[in-house]
């Protein structure tokens, strides 16, 4: 009788065979598991309007003939909220031009933009100061103050805008932006930048006296949060910034200086 | 012995077996999201199945959500003996062309059965040369760069952060 076959090979096949059947077992548990997807960048696109500069006053005053400010004779309701429940989130201005933003303690998320002269909840906007502003109500005024953090570190929610004074336009020559998108290294010779560890912005820590950077007005302790309506937050959103320097006419940027906000216009000739 | 050789026979044949019916795109991708984690993400990669490695061609790196090098061929291949990640023709973005030259020609990443607590790399390109070791166990790594001309001349500013041996090359050491 012929043997068909040698039972030590069929061993050893058959091992073989289990071994493949369990490494075929294992990836497909691996593979019932593992995404099927990768992962790919995406470019989050700027829904954020173009920079383009307001005359601020000429709106102000705009506003006022459009909504007929209440003159302080007039007779108020008495059905508005208490002073007592109101909040100021932010100003803008200072004196009899600007505008408060103002909020009622219990939907502090529904805030009105309020300027000088117009009434918010029987209140009529009176004065715009440097942290409040004064409301008057039948003859009486009443100070509202913003609400600020403690914490120099940390950036309030709430926000006092100051009105750009001349002194914060500056101008600034294409050949001077040229020569440090030329020569970037510059740059950190001249002004030292760190990002905060909460990601709302760049710190200066240092400006190089006499240099080109310290003319932009900048200040060690700086804070930017926003240039071109374009917040600060990650190393992108500043190369974003850096890549189209060469096209851009108008630098505005936004600075945390103690606590206050402070804008800077750069006009590039 | 022979019964020793058989029984390592088998092993390397089923690790083969294993690395040949993996979903080797599935664990990249996989990889993918561990590196999303860290920032780092790979965009726009051609992936390429072969029997025993993973080949990406055409990737674009970014971190931190910035594209910062444009990446012409990846091979990954991982055997658990002997692991290795090739990277060929990376060029990186503009932004970075103060700090260091534009191209770099190979970088190769290597973890053997040999060498199991190290991960050893070499790079080479306009830069110069780079070799190092991470220390998988003390989280540190090591780096030594022999310049190039261009480097010496162009970017001095960079090599100023690195620490300069005995023997004149730049050294870099950091601890995780």
């Amino acid at each position: 009788m012929i043997k068909l076959s040698n039972p030590n090979i069929i061993k050893k096949i058959t091992l073989l065979i289990i071994l493949l059947v369990l490494a075929k077992s294992i990836s497909l548990a691996f593979w019932w598991f593992l995404p099927s997807e990768g992962v790919n960048l995406q470019e989050q696109t700027n829904y954020k309007p173009k920079y383009q500069r307001v005359d601020f006053k000429n709106m102000v005053k705009r506003a006022n003939i459009s909504h007929k400010p209440v003159k302080e004779e007039q007779k108020i309701s008495s059905s508005g909220m208490s002073i007592t429940s109101m909040i100021l989130k932010g100003l803008y201005g200072s004196g009899s031009h600007g505008v408060a933003i103002v909020a009622s303690k219990s939907s502090q998320k529904k805030t009105s933009i309020v300027s000088v002269g117009e009434e918010f909840s029987g209140y009529i906007l009176k004065t715009i100061l440097k942290d409040g502003v004064v409301f008057t109500k039948q003859g009486k005024q009443y100070i509202l103050k913003m609400l600020v953090n403690k914490s120099s570190e940390n950036i309030s929610k709430s926000f006092i805008r100051s009105v750009p004074h001349a002194q914060n336009e500056k101008t600034v020559a294409r050949k001077d932006i040229k020569y440090y998108s030329s020569n970037p290294d510059k740059i950190w010779k001249d002004i030292s930048i760190v990002q905060l560890k909460n990601k709302q912005g760049f710190e200066i820590t240092g400006v190089r006296k006499d240099s080109k950077m310290a003319d932009l007005g900048l200040q060690k302790g700086d804070i930017m949060i926003r240039a071109n309506n374009n917040d600060l937050k990650s190393y992108k959103d500043a190369i974003d910034l850096y890549k189209e320097i060469d096209k851009i006419k108008t630098i505005q940027l936004v600075v945390l200086r103690n606590n206050e906000e402070k804008e800077f216009i750069y006009e590039i000739n | 012995m022979v019964k020793l050789l058989k029984f390592l026979a088998y092993i390397i044949f089923f690790i083969f077996a294993l690395i040949y019916f993996l979903p080797k795109q599935s664990l990249y991708y996989f990889a993918e999201q561990e590196l999303e984690k860290q920032q780092v993400i790979f965009s726009d990669e051609e992936i390429i199945e072969k029997t025993f490695s993973l080949q990406l061609q055409h990737s674009t790196l970014s971190y931190q959500s910035i594209s910062s090098a444009e990446v012409a061929y990846i091979d990954i291949k991982l055997l658990a003996f002997y692991n290795v990640i090739t990277i060929q023709d990376i060029n990186i973005s503009s932004v970075a062309s103060t700090f260091i030259p534009l191209n770099v020609n190979k970088v190769e990443v290597k973890q053997t059965l040999f060498n199991p607590l190290n991960v050893v790399f070499k790079a080479y390109g306009e830069f110069g040369e780079a070799e190092g070791v991470f220390h998988i166990l003390d989280k540190n790594v090591s780096l030594i760069l022999k310049p190039s001309p261009l480097m010496l001349k162009e970017y001095g500013s960079t090599l100023r952060e690195l620490h300069k041996n005995e023997k004149g090359e730049y050294q870099y050491d950091q601890t995780f």
